[in-house]
């Protein structure tokens, strides 16, 4: 009866928006979902993966502050149904799907009515392949499909088949997405939003150095593939010979909002805007909780708070070269002695709110105590990196404290330790020295905003190159430990540090002694740290997924 | 003394006689009001207070119908007999009772479904209530309702269990009109007549896919044949906030701060800036308090004193209630109106939080063409004004030490500075917020038209309309606390909704009578439309903070603006018979086709069914014998019905929206301005998509002993719903838009009803009545998809799905006390953040089925029970003695068990996001080790032991009984009200929730205020019910 025929409101069917006219909709709409995803519990922010390395303590408001984090970073405690891990994988996944639905409008579009096909297909695949790499390193054992794949059958992709020798199967899908993405990508956009050729050129090379250490069934990191690494050699060098990056002049100016889309050192960066029409802005979802909790600057939520075993790693000796062995064998009693008498490499300056010298190059703002939530549990050290200037036009009062800084996805530096990281592991460790050295001298040069308001350093800083036969005898095993604590420092909160140790192979005896450091530090909450080598390194498939494949998935080893 | 003229002129002229007389009782009272009315014609007279009429009746006239309220109808003949006095049979019970059923009726002797009425007699007992479900609590076996505290009469209704996992809430028809969109809320209570509650299938299946959660037809009061009649009825009082739970003050919250800190083995002096603790180990090594100094200022101004406030006591007030109607009503041979206007006010027992409506009603309808035409219309228009804060958490955690006040007249508030916690001062919000009131307009009611003819045939034609606007302008002010709380940025809200719902219902009835036979059937049509639109708009930036000021275009920042609009419609077919025969073998059959634009593509229609027989024993000869027995009917039923509530008009569809704020992004990389943006997949269409369908049987025994001065009903029903409407979680890879609503699981509700009601014997002065009733349900989900079987509580690991259990029902841990020595600890199973002092957990389960020593939620979880009460009771008792009325109501619920809520505040220091929260005194009580018999754990700075937990901590008794309403009314005697010109002045006092009796012993005892709102937990605000005093009058002229 056409009584009942009645249409539905405020919506449009698939069809109205598969057209030449409205696909540009679902291509920004998949782009629009990392801007705009869930925070708590959906967004893959991260520190996420920081609160789970040595670098960093949960924070906020005591344990029970988001609990599934507190379990997350003492390990022991997680289990399959553990919280903020299955809002993780849904999220992600949700993310893979606005590219396929932008994918599966595209592919049905003739380029002679639509004449960036090409390169939108290109962009989708590789927005698909940044969803499904943080699944992988989150999860290890995950279901890939591409946009091809009907419906019905999706349900029915195991995330780890019996039959699986090992899961370079995985990896070499979202690798396929990159480089298809890279041979289709042209090398400049107009639009800085959408990634280049070296974007995909430098995930590829990403992948490939996961690809590269090759884990067994428990996790364990069995061989490493030189042929891989090589592979990623030649990315990488492909990424530094096009001439169109370089290092800042100073390390900060990776981590200031006036830089968004303009530092010669960010490869790709997710965009965050404000006064954009929508009601608060397209804000980072991922950092809201990581202000201090310090009115009136600043009102929530002090979480991602810098572990002292890290602060300790920015120590140096007395020639400006890293403490290697005993950097974490002092404990901060005074923190006003404590600084002032060791000497420090720059990077702390732009990492860590230390008390008492100024927040974010603010001389006029000096970080207190007060900011610290709860300093009984968690120090009163904060996160500098993601956070914002007191004031700054792009920081959103909303009691979370939210802003639109943009957040570099792939940095150049980032491009050259990997190159170094690869030519060490080939044997080429020399030639791995003067990358390394640049990224030193850099370091060495940010100090200019480092200061007090009446000219003097914050700290007493200090940082050397490395010299072959004069502070260090460059070798195999020395170039190995040089880069491991390059990519620590560098990337500290950035939320690498936990992704590079589980890569390595190395978390179990990292985390384990970090446990027995910080336990003595009045960190009691943290006696139930235990890393269990052969499960800790990756998450549990979430319980509910595990419900809904009833029996289909398997869960990952150990839980 | 004289007869007074009947209030239209007699005149005898050539074409007519008058006949006169007297209508009395069966022991020869007079009965006033009663009408005589000369059969076929339009002459009539009403009876004075004598019980004396005169009508000038037509030549030809045979016969006299009387008909009074309370009293059988009588005809008698007239032929040449001009003085005709008649005493009238009382009803012999209500019988005799005319009962709406959905678009026909019946008288209550016919019933064969199970119908339960709320009589005018009834409801006249509820003076001023806001909602008129608050006062059916209990009235009616199986009619399940939940109310809070707040002042704007939030209820929640179940007919007989739960029809649904989605809640469905039973249809409300009023005059009428399905209202599917009706709050009862919105309903002025003192207009209703009547209320019938449709609970078996075969009742409510002429409401079709509407009527499978139950239908509650309300009628609303009409204008009587007779003179212009005014009543004023009236109703002050108060409410106040009952069981306030004792909070700690400054010295007992200091001191269990210090608890906390000594038992994690901290020093208490580094937990906290604002207290100063001086203590010392004992030499058993036991921490001991020696002293504690509460800081003197708490912040840097020394404005905010360190205080002692007690927050509930700062936020509450005595809640001034008030309900004033006045009626005017009148009926003509040809036209009878009904006019009311009513004004009631609840203030709720929080400050500055309430409910105000202004109502009027018009019902009229007119008698055409000599009574084969009526037309008429029933209209309510209300406004509302609401303000519906509620500050209960706030209040509850704020600590005592922080003033309401600032010592310059500011805000008090959390010491941020000092490290508190952020925490709201209640006062200050319920204050600034005092204006932020939401208003209602709503418009509903019907025009009709009835036509007779051919003597048999009835039919009826009518227009319903419900209509609603919501709206309302807020302001979110800007402050600032002495302790560094602020809000540096206002704003102002606008909003505007409407929803209109367009019904046509045409139905024609056949009514034939004839020997033994009676036959009514009826076909009818209904056409529903529904159509509902909103805005609203937000802007930051206000210059100035008042609402003469404040609109979307004088403030100048950020600002949004949303807006959204639905539609779908209903198109029904049905048809109806009653037949009975001899008055002994009753037969009914109903059956509903209806299709709704909601359904997928594949169901657009669907059929429901229903059959009902009832057999009246009491009228077979074999009964005559037994005279104790004035009635006895056995009725069973079965029916078939459909439930679409929970069906969003999309639901079946797949579509995608445009949402600028999802879908748009920084592509171009600038840092403001607007910004591309696209589409997103909101749900994917089923076009299977039906009603969730329900099947149930009823048989029911209805009796009556001692001419019905005992009588009651016995029912029992099996209930099976199917294909239950969700809309699952669904694997995570299929991604955005992939929910999608499913027909699927099923359950079962039983249960059986009791209503007995005992009349004293009427001719003694000293009258009363008991009324009692019981009513059991059972509730139990049959099948679950698969996929989602763990969705409801259970654990896959275990294999302990929710099938047989009751959807209400917690899943958890089970507690066995407290770690007293560290020797327990030590012994115990692995549990993660086990402690002396803390909960121990039982192991009662691991991967092999058996304990495997360690505490997890995969494996050591289990069913621990069901907040469905298994029993519900109301027990009335009406007397009156002279001038003197009396009633009481009690209410109550047996055999549940709640999750008590209130213990997360009780029995914890921190088991929240914010710690530092003031907690009830209970938490003094905690285990320490002076204290080991102590059922509450130690109190902790931190919740390692994850003590939040579900877990049989929390379960206690969900039981009580309540005397939900007493009233004592006295009545002037006529003698001095009839020398003033008055016919009838009562005055009353009544309270409400006076007694309140919880299970407060056992191991499973309620320690929180009230069982009845057991969800205390978390953030969820809750409102305890308050108690409430009224002293009102009745005045009729």
């Amino acid at each position: 009866h056409k009584f009942l025929d009645v249409k539905q409101q405020g919506a449009v069917t698939p069809e109205d928006v598969e057209t030449p006219e409205n696909v540009d909709g679902l291509v920004i709409a998949a782009y629009a979902w990392v801007a705009h995803e869930g925070i708590i519990n959906q967004k893959m922010s991260p520190w996420l993966a920081d609160i789970k390395s040595d670098d960093a303590y949960k924070g906020g408001g005591g344990l029970s502050d988001q609990t599934p984090w507190y379990q997350m970073e003492v390990f022991s405690l997680v289990t399959p149904s553990v919280g903020n891990n299955d809002g993780i994988w849904f999220g992600q996944y949700e993310g893979v799907s606005r590219c396929n639905a932008a994918l599966t409008a595209l592919n049905k579009l003739d380029a002679g009515s639509y004449p960036q096909k090409d390169t939108r297909i290109a962009e989708m695949r590789f927005l698909r392949g940044m969803m499904f790499l943080q699944l992988k390193k989150w999860f290890r054992w995950i279901p890939y499909y591409d946009e091809t794949v009907p419906v019905d059958s999706i349900p029915k992709i195991p995330n780890h088949p019996d039959t699986a020798q090992s899961d370079l199967y995985i990896w070499n899908d979202i690798y396929n997405d990159f480089s298809s993405a890279a041979a289709n990508l042209p090398e400049t956009q107009e639009e800085p939003g959408r990634p280049t050729k070296y974007a995909a050129q430098a995930e590829m090379a990403n992948v490939l150095m996961w690809m590269a250490y090759e884990e067994d069934e428990n996790n364990q990191v069995k061989t490493i593939n030189k042929q891989r690494l090589q592979q990623a050699l030649d990315l990488l060098d492909n990424i530094i010979n096009s001439g169109k990056y370089h290092l800042n002049a100073d390390f900060a100016d990776n981590f200031e909002y006036t830089m968004d889309n303009k530092s010669p050192e960010s490869i790709w960066e997710w965009q965050y805007t404000h006064d954009d029409g929508t009601p608060n802005g397209n804000l980072n979802g991922g950092t809201p909780l990581n202000a201090p909790w310090w009115p009136p600057y600043f009102s929530c939520c002090d979480f991602h708070k810098p572990s002292y075993a890290m602060v300790n790693a920015f120590r140096v000796d007395k020639d400006g070269i890293p403490l290697f062995d005993n950097y974490n064998n002092a404990d901060i009693k005074n923190k006003d002695t404590y600084f002032q008498s060791n000497e420090w490499d720059p990077r702390i300056g732009h990492t860590v709110a230390i008390p008492g010298i100024p927040w974010k190059y603010q001389q006029d703002l000096l970080f207190d105590s007060s900011a610290s939530r709860d300093p009984i549990i968690y120090g009163y050290f904060s996160s500098l990196k993601e956070n914002v200037e007191a004031g700054s036009p792009v920081l959103v009062n909303l009691f979370w404290m939210w802003n639109s800084k943009n957040e570099t996805a792939i940095r150049y530096d980032r491009v050259l330790l990997l190159k170094a990281e690869a030519l060490i592991q080939l044997d080429r460790y020399k030639e791995a020295l003067p990358i390394i050295n640049e990224i030193r001298t850099r370091a060495a040069n940010s100090t200019g905003r480092l200061k007090f308001i009446n000219g003097k350093p914050t700290l007493p800083y200090d940082i050397a190159t490395y010299q072959d036969g004069v502070n260090c005898n460059w070798t195999k095993a020395f170039a190995w430990k040089a880069l491991m604590w390059e990519d620590r420092l560098e990337f500290a909160m950035e939320g690498e540090r936990w992704y590079d140790i589980v890569r390595w192979g190395i978390a179990d005896s990292v985390m384990n002694d970090y446990f027995a450091k910080e336990v003595p530090r009045a960190r009691s909450w943290m006696k139930d740290g235990k890393f269990t080598k052969g499960r800790d390194e990756y998450m549990p498939i979430p319980q509910p997924q595990m419900n809904y494949s009833y029996g289909l998935y398997k869960q990952n080893v150990g839980y | 003394k004289a007869a007074k003229i009947p209030f239209f002129q007699i005149q005898d002229n050539q074409d007519g006689f008058l006949v006169r007389g007297q209508i009395t009782d069966d022991k020869q009272q007079p009965i006033e009001g009663a009408s005589v009315q000369v059969l076929n014609t339009t002459k009539g007279a009403i009876t004075d207070d004598q019980g004396r009429y005169q009508i000038n009746a037509p030549n030809g006239s045979s016969q006299l119908v009387i008909t009074a309220i309370g009293y059988l109808k009588d005809t008698v003949s007239i032929e040449n007999n001009h003085e005709i006095d008649r005493a009238l049979k009382p009803v012999n019970g209500d019988l005799d009772m005319i009962v709406v059923t959905g678009y026909m009726k019946q008288k209550k002797a016919d019933l064969t479904g199970a119908i339960s009425v709320v009589s005018e007699k009834d409801l006249a007992k509820n003076h001023g209530v806001t909602n008129i479900m608050q006062a059916l609590q209990g009235v009616v076996p199986g009619l399940h309702i939940t109310t809070d505290g707040s002042p704007v009469g939030n209820t929640d209704i179940q007919i007989r269990g739960l029809t649904s996992i989605n809640g469905a809430s039973p249809l409300i028809v009023i005059d009428g009109v399905p209202s599917g969109n009706m709050n009862l809320r919105d309903i002025n209570p003192n207009n209703i007549a009547s209320m019938q509650i449709l609970k078996d299938a075969a009742s409510a299946s002429i409401y079709g896919a509407q009527g499978g959660a139950g239908v509650i037809l309300i009628e609303t009061k009409k204008g009587h044949l007779g003179k212009a009649k005014v009543t004023y009825n009236g109703a002050v009082g108060f409410s106040q906030f009952a069981n306030k739970v004792p909070m700690m003050n400054t010295m007992q919250y200091g001191q269990a701060l210090w608890q906390a800190a000594v038992n994690d083995g901290q020093d208490p002096n580094n937990a906290t800036q604002i207290y100063d603790y001086d203590w010392h180990k004992n030499d058993q090594g036991i921490p001991v308090l020696d002293k504690i100094t509460p800081r003197k200022y708490l912040n840097d101004d020394s404005t905010m004193l360190a205080a002692n406030t007690n927050w509930l006591d700062a936020i509450s007030q005595l809640g001034l209630q008030q309900d004033h109607q006045v009626t005017v009503s009148s009926g003509t041979e040809n036209s009878r109106t009904l006019f009311s206007v009513n004004y009631n006010e609840n203030e709720g027992t929080q400050k500055y939080t309430g409910y105000k409506r202004f109502t009027a009603r018009l019902n009229t309808s007119f008698d055409l063409l000599d009574h084969h035409l009526t037309i008429g219309e029933n209209m309510e228009a209300s406004h509302m004004r609401m303000v519906d804060q509620n500050q209960m958490h706030n209040a509850l955690v704020e600590p005592p030490i922080v003033p309401v006040h600032t010592t310059d007249g500011g805000w008090g508030g959390s010491a941020v500075n000092l490290g508190m916690d952020d925490y709201w001062n209640p006062v200050r919000e319920l204050t600034l917020n005092k204006d932020n009131a939401n208003k209602y307009n709503k418009l509903y009611g019907n025009i009709y038209a009835d036509v007779n003819f051919l003597k048999h045939f009835h039919y009826h034609s009518q227009v319903g309309l419900i209509y609603t606007e919501g709206y309302h302008r807020t302001i979110q002010f800007t402050f600032t606390e002495g302790g560094g709380k602020f809000q540096p940025t206002n704003n102002v809200d606008q909003w505007y909704w409407q929803a209109a719902t367009l019904s046509y219902t045409n139905t024609l009835d056949y009514q034939l009578e004839t020997g033994k036979h009676k036959l009514d059937v009826l076909a009818g049509t209904e056409a529903t439309k529904y159509q509902t639109e909103t805005m609203s708009g937000n802007r930051q930036g206000l210059s100035f903070e008042n609402y003469d000021y404040a609109y979307l275009s004088t403030a100048t920042g950020n600002m949004s603006v949303s807006g959204s609009g639905d539609r779908y419609n209903f198109l029904s077919y049905f048809g109806k018979f009653n037949y009975s025969y001899d008055n002994r073998y009753l037969l009914s059959g109903t059956i509903r086709d209806d299709g709704s634009s909601k359904f997928g593509e594949n169901h657009k229609y669907g059929i429901f069914p229903a059959f009902s027989a009832g057999w009246r024993i009491s009228q077979e000869a074999f009964m005559k014998k037994f005279t104790a027995i004035s009635d006895l009917k056995l009725r069973g039923s079965w029916g078939m019905n459909g439930n679409t509530s929970s069906i969003s008009s999309n639901a079946s569809k797949t579509y995608f929206v445009a949402d600028y704020n999802g879908t748009s992004y920084g592509i171009g990389g600038a840092e403001t301005g607007s910004l591309p943006s696209g589409f997103r997949k909101v749900q994917t269409g089923n076009p299977d998509l039906k009603w969730e369908s329900d099947r149930q049987t009823n048989i029911g025994l209805d009796f009556g002993l001692f001419d019905q001065r005992l009588s009651g009903s016995f029912d029992v029903y099996h209930r099976f719903t199917d294909g239950m409407l969700y809309n699952p979680p669904y694997p995570g890879v299929l991604g955005e838009g992939a929910n999608e609503w499913y027909n699927g699981a099923s359950m079962v509700d039983r249960g059986f009803e009791i209503q007995l009601t005992y009349n004293s014997d009427p001719i003694k002065k000293f009258h009363y009545s008991i009324t009692a009733n019981i009513s059991h349900n059972h509730n139990e989900i049959v099948s679950v998809p698969n996929t989602v079987l763990y969705t409801y509580g259970g654990s896959a690991l275990k294999d302990d799905d929710i099938i047989g259990h009751p959807y209400h029902s917690y899943y958890g841990f089970i507690t066995d006390g407290l770690f007293q020595t560290q020797d327990e600890v030590d012994k115990a199973a692995d549990q993660p953040g086990k402690g002396i002092g803390r909960i121990r957990y039982k192991d009662i389960s691991g991967p092999d089925g058996v304990p495997d020593g360690k505490i997890d939620y995969d494996y050591d979880r289990t069913w621990i029970g069901s907040w469905d009460p298994k029993v519900e009771f109301g027990l009335g008792f009406n007397a009156s003695y002279k001038n003197f009325d009396f009633s009481m109501f009690w209410q109550g619920v047996a055999g549940n068990t709640v999750s008590d809520g209130w213990k997360t505040y009780s029995d914890f220091w921190n088991v929240w996001v914010q710690s530092g929260f003031n907690h009830p005194t209970r938490v003094l009580d905690a285990w320490t080790p002076t204290n080991t018999s102590s059922t509450i754990p130690a109190l902790s700075l931190t919740n390692a032991n994850d003590e939040l937990r579900t877990s049989t901590y929390f379960m206690e008794s969900g039981s009580y009984l309540k005397l939900r309403n007493i009233q004592l009314g006295y009545t002037l005697p006529k003698a001095i009200t009839s020398s003033i010109g008055i016919e009838k002045v009562h005055f009353f006092v009544v309270a409400l929730n006076l007694v309140s009796i919880k299970k407060s012993w056992g191991d499973n005892a309620f320690t929180g205020p009230d069982p009845e709102n057991f969800t205390g937990n978390d953030y969820s605000n809750p409102y305890v019910i308050p108690r409430t005093f009224k002293f009102g009058l009745d005045v009729s002229f």
